[in-house]
């Protein structure tokens, strides 16, 4: 959704008057028409501004009249941005950049825009009463193979009848969910709901919304109030800090990101009252003392809700530990001595779903390889991609001399520990031809190269490629060891970010290959017999 | 001195019976707001104001929840206590994305017909002026004051130069030149019961230190106040302005450090 919403021009450029022509260079002229793409039954009242860019840039404004056109006469030679923009509308492809001559006459522009759409609707409590000043939001869900996730990408609040209408949506399929603004009624707390009366987002169906559609009696139902949940936090010092507490679902098929949930407990005691809580599997966070110089202390217990309170949850807030490393090269490295690590960035991130701000971390190594993260919560890490000279790539990761490679590693709490990253050059590469079910090669098919399966948890070990003109594909610097190849089709639903989670379920199609050492294995694969949309 | 016209019974409003709820007053203002072609305008917030006592003066302040128009241009502000009320539609000067952060350069505002003006803060029935605003009483029922236009005046530039006094004076100002966020205001000067201050986030200038803000203004005289976040704290500082049948001087402005990031922080 754009909010098409700003009182004035904000200009950051040197003064410049657009119109006044330099010398004695004759003004031209910029016409066009703006409508809709496919039928251009136009569009008035269009925004459309030009822009000239150079040592004096400056914009003129106009909008389009009742048969979609505008037109911008006495422009100085120049090249010129042009920008359209109309409520429920979007730009269908781009306006590329005009470049005017002496007195040129630019004419016959065709500015194609697509209609957006509209969803509305009511919300009401489990009562049916009408919620008013609830927020009502607009959802979408990516990526099409688990896990799913599930973003708002518009909101607006309902108004005392419980209505809400939301406009200028591309096409598309939407959730809708309803949740209270706890800061204008604290009192009235409940769950998350997602339409037509579900707390599960894996439950809500999906609202198809076409181009310059309307989706209207989208009415939510709040199907329970939700319960409270109750305790304490139990913290390493007497030190009083700032907390946060966030509810993260247990399990779900969908996730959603997370929102800290409203401490309703009185007074500045250490105890917690979370309202309007569904019932279902959680873990509940707790996060104190979110100065980002000293990390946060975090806490964790796994809850489980049903249709009464839940008392006396102890959270026991954890204080960080700290972590150091080295990168080191490894023994079967060419020239490993030339190898020079300063500058690199090392970041590590939790592979589960925890709340902002311990998400990940990152360091920049030192000449001598060392770096340093700093204080860091008890999460379980695993290391992220790190770019490094070519053909290099991890071949090991230790902590406190253990192998993390595939586990990931936590930090100690008030301890300080050691993580190793190792890099070598010995690596190998993976060539072919992917082919159809018919024996055809196919340009743009997909593949996936699983590890063995000791070391997929470890993402770094898991590549990805699309094939180019006659299926060609190859990969470079892989670790050498034994790998699964597999082979899909040339389909939305393959793209690479999404090859990962498919592992599972296509392996039995795949091949096994074995990678060594500077050398490159080649074999021809087939697709495996996908399920197609 | 402003002169209250009660409209509620004048024919311009109409009214029907509000939803009564036990838990909130029934007052309710509905409408919609147009551009001065009668097209409808979206994402404005419209609030609903009242006489209060504000450091001891007279003034009008926002009461209740604001509103924002939809896509047909409609508001409906809810839940007041039955009083006189007026109001008062704004575009937001930042355009913040509640998922997405500011939102620069990305969207055109709203152009009126006169393309060399700009659309303005806006008192019901459609006036620049606060004194030209109309009261509406609200009582038991819900008000509805139909479409009215957002008002536009003529667009002025306004330029302004930051100043880092942090450097030695006898070298004469430097530009401060910093990519960092910056937040500039402007508010009039004169003596009003409600000042709307038109506020822009973006990006600190670099450079010289200059930049400049295009927007309708009324002729008088104006403060424009600037803040930049820098990784040690915010700089601040104001300068005054007045505006008549042209384009404003460069204003210099002369930043300070007012706040120290180990006190934002908390």
């Amino acid at each position: 959704m754009r909010f098409c919403e700003i009182l004035v021009t904000i200009a950051l450029m040197i003064p410049g008057l657009l119109g006044q022509a330099p010398g004695s260079a004759t003004p031209g002229s910029i016409e066009g028409l703006v409508c809709e793409v496919g039928t251009c039954k136009a569009i008035t009242g269009a925004r459309v501004v030009v822009t000239v860019f150079g040592p004096q840039p400056a914009k003129r404004q106009t909008l389009s009249d009742a048969s979609g056109r505008f037109r911008f006469p006495q422009l100085p030679p120049a090249q010129y941005q042009l920008r359209v923009d109309a409520d429920n509308f979007s730009l269908s492809g781009f306006i590329p950049v005009i470049t005017l001559t002496d007195g040129q006459r630019v004419q016959g522009l065709k500015v194609e825009m697509r209609a957006l759409g509209t969803i509305s609707g009511h919300a009401f409590d489990e009562n049916g009463e009408p919620l008013g000043a609830a927020l009502v939001e607009v959802m979408t869900q990516e990526p099409p193979v688990p896990p799913h996730w599930m973003q708002p990408i518009a909101s607006v609040e309902t108004d005392d009848r419980g209505e809400f209408r939301i406009a200028a949506l591309d096409p598309g399929e939407y959730s809708v969910r309803v949740t209270p603004v706890t800061t204008r009624s604290p009192l009235k707390a409940f769950p998350a709901t997602y339409y037509p009366n579900t707390t599960d987002p894996g439950a809500a169906p999906k609202i198809v919304l076409s181009s310059g559609g309307e989706v209207s009696n989208i009415d939510l139902k709040v199907p329970t109030p939700g319960v409270k949940v109750r305790g304490r936090f139990v913290r390493p010092t007497n030190e009083r800090h700032e907390t946060t507490l966030m509810l993260i679902a247990r399990n779900a098929a969908v996730q959603v990101p997370p929102v800290p949930a409203r401490n309703m407990a009185e007074g500045e005691s250490d105890e917690f009252e979370i309202r309007g809580v569904a019932s279902g599997s959680y873990y509940l966070y707790v996060i104190s003392e979110t100065n980002m110089q000293k990390r946060s202390l975090l806490g964790r217990v796994p809850l489980e809700v049903g249709d009464r309170d839940v008392e006396g949850i102890t959270i026991a807030v954890i204080p960080p530990g700290t972590i150091k490393g080295r990168l080191t090269v490894a023994a079967d490295a060419i020239n490993g001595d030339a190898f020079d690590p300063s500058g690199i960035t090392i970041s590590v991130g939790a592979n589960e779903l925890v709340p902002p701000p311990g998400m990940g971390f990152s360091a920049t190594v030192s000449k001598t390889g060392q770096f340093d993260f700093g204080p860091v919560p008890q999460l379980t890490l695993t290391l992220g991609s790190m770019i490094l000279p070519d053909g290099w790539f991890v071949s090991a990761e230790r902590m406190d001399g253990g192998n993390v490679m595939a586990s990931g590693f936590t930090s100690t709490p008030g301890k300080e520990s050691t993580f190793e990253v190792v890099v070598s050059n010995a690596a190998g590469a993976f060539a072919g031809v992917i082919k159809d079910r018919q024996d055809k090669p196919l340009p743009a098919g997909r593949l996936l190269l699983l590890p063995a399966p000791s070391l997929r948890a470890n993402p770094l070990l898991v590549r990805t490629t699309v094939a180019v003109e006659r299926g060609e594909f190859s990969i470079e610097t892989i670790p050498p060891g034994e790998y699964t190849a597999i082979a899909f089709p040339d389909e939305d639903q393959y793209t690479p970010a999404y090859l990962r989670d498919l592992g599972d379920k296509y392996e039995r199609f795949g091949q096994q290959i074995h990678i060594g050492a500077r050398e490159t294995t080649r074999a021809d694969l087939t697709v495996a017999p996908v399920e197609l949309n | 001195m402003m002169i209250l016209l009660l409209l509620s019974n004048s024919g311009m409003l109409s009214s029907r019976p509000g939803q009564t709820s036990s838990a909130h007053p029934a007052g309710v203002i509905t409408g919609r707001v147009v551009d001065d072609d009668g097209r409808p305008m979206r994402g404005l917030e419209v609030k609903a104001l009242a006489y209060g006592d504000e450091n001891g003066k007279r003034r009008l302040v926002p009461r209740g929840l604001p509103a924002k128009t939809n896509d047909r241009g409609e508001f409906r502000l809810f839940w007041l206590d039955p009083g006189t009320y007026y109001l008062v539609a704004s575009l937001p000067q930042v355009m913040l994305d509640r998922y997405r952060g500011p939102q620069f350069e990305r969207i055109i505002p709203y152009i009126p017909s006169d393309s060399d003006a700009s659309f303005v803060t806006t008192y019901f029935p459609g006036t620049a002026e606060i004194g030209g605003a109309q009261p509406i009483e609200v009582g038991g029922s819900e008000i509805d004051v139909h479409a009215f236009p957002m008002a536009a005046l003529a667009t002025r530039v306004v330029r302004a130069k930051l100043i880092n006094p942090a450097l030695d004076e006898t070298t004469g100002p430097n530009p401060i030149v910093v990519p960092n966020l910056m937040t500039v205001t402007l508010r009039t000067l004169a003596d009003s019961p409600y000042t709307p201050s038109y506020l822009w986030t973006m990006l600190a200038p670099g450079g010289n230190g200059t930049f400049e803000i295009s927007t309708g203004l009324a002729p008088g005289s104006y403060a424009l106040n600037v803040e930049v976040l820098k990784s040690d704290g915010v700089y601040a500082g104001t300068g005054k302005l007045t505006v008549e049948g042209a384009d404003s001087d460069i204003v210099q402005i002369r930043l300070s450090k007012s706040i120290t990031a180990s006190k934002s922080s908390q």
